[in-house]
């Protein structure tokens, strides 16, 4: 079992600010991470694909001003994170545009599994799982489930989601706490 | 410790928060490092389920989507440029036009003013007759009358 790695993180500002340059390289390597977090949090393709060329757009045009302070990960993940806390309240206030909310093809979940080499019934269990998960996941308040999406999907360590989010890192654990214990009662209930 | 971890000692495990005894414990105890193991298969499942979608999606490989914004500075001064060109001549046209309808009315005007001359009667139809027995203009002079006179 992995420890949630929790020691100081001090990024060397020359490189970073070096990796920034090549920007094509750096779209090549983070535009998956960036487009995943915000399927995961919209669980909306178009959406999804639009948030992610904002923010290398937006990423584009303040590479000037970048100094190297974060890695060009955390960076991105940082507008990422901005970008989807404002398209959520934008679908807010339109009331009267229900969004498609999609869900992951939870079909594709047994499948991977079972390529894997899982029994059928360990795949369908897996399946049931999973959707519990992201049945909790749905209902979670904006700042757990962000987190929650940082944690476990995006595999940041404490420190790394508090610079990405501008929380502080007691603030990013309470709020980890009460998602999972959120998805832990209703894993319960499904177990 | 000897005691099972609880629920919550759990979600803080996941969370981060591991203190000594219950690392202790959940090394020690089969039975609570099972449950662990469970939380943590599942969430792992949960991981890879988010990351198989996302990768089964066309707009996941940046080379599908993403439009470099070099290339958005191109295309818009060439949509620039395009746009110039089919809405320049416009104008130019417009004022060519404008000066022909110009020319086209003077010279409708100056017709209908040689027809309106040719047309026009210098005495009503019935009278036309007495015109030619008249000379216009030869008429006797006030010298002529003088003479008459005397």
């Amino acid at each position: 079992m992995e420890p949630v790695v929790t020691t100081r993180w001090a990024p060397n500002a020359v490189e970073q600010t070096r990796e920034i340059e090549d920007f094509d390289a750096v779209v090549r390597l983070y535009w998956p991470r960036v487009f995943r977090y915000a399927l995961a949090s919209l669980r909306d393709r178009d959406a999804a694909e639009s948030l992610a060329q904002d923010c290398f757009l937006k990423a584009y045009r303040a590479r000037a001003g970048f100094r190297g302070e974060a890695s060009a990960s955390t960076w991105l993940m940082q507008i990422a994170v901005n970008l989807v806390r404002d398209s959520i309240r934008n679908r807010r206030l339109r009331f009267w545009n229900r969004t498609r909310a999609a869900a992951p093809d939870f079909d594709l979940v047994s499948q991977s599994l079972a390529d894997r080499g899982s029994s059928p019934e360990d795949a369908a269990a897996a399946k049931e799982r999973v959707a519990a998960i992201w049945s909790v996941v749905e209902t979670l308040p904006e700042r757990q489930r962000t987190v929650f999406l940082l944690r476990f999907v995006e595999d940041l360590d404490l420190l790394e989601i508090a610079a990405v989010t501008g929380l502080r890192e007691g603030t990013v654990k309470v709020h980890l706490f009460r998602a999972l214990e959120a998805v832990r009662k209703r894993m319960g209930e499904s177990q | 410790m000897n005691e099972h971890l609880s629920p919550e000692d759990m979600s803080r495990w996941f969370a981060g928060e591991r203190r000594g005894e219950v690392q202790r414990h959940a090394g020690e105890c089969e039975a609570c490092s099972a449950r662990l193991d469970r939380m943590e298969s599942a969430l792992a499942e949960f991981r890879g389920s988010v990351h198989d979608w996302s990768a089964a999606q066309p707009a996941a490989a940046p080379q599908n989507v993403w439009r470099p914004p070099v290339r958005h500075l191109v295309r818009t001064w060439i949509l620039a440029a395009a746009s110039l060109l089919i809405l320049a001549p416009g104008p130019v046209w417009w004022h060519f036009r404008q000066q022909a309808r110009a020319v086209e009315i003077a010279r409708a005007d100056a017709l209908l003013q040689q027809v309106d001359a040719e047309i026009s009667r210098a005495v009503p139809r019935t009278m036309e007759p007495l015109v030619s027995l008249v000379t216009w203009g030869s008429g006797p002079t006030d010298e002529s009358q003088k003479k008459e006179m005397q």
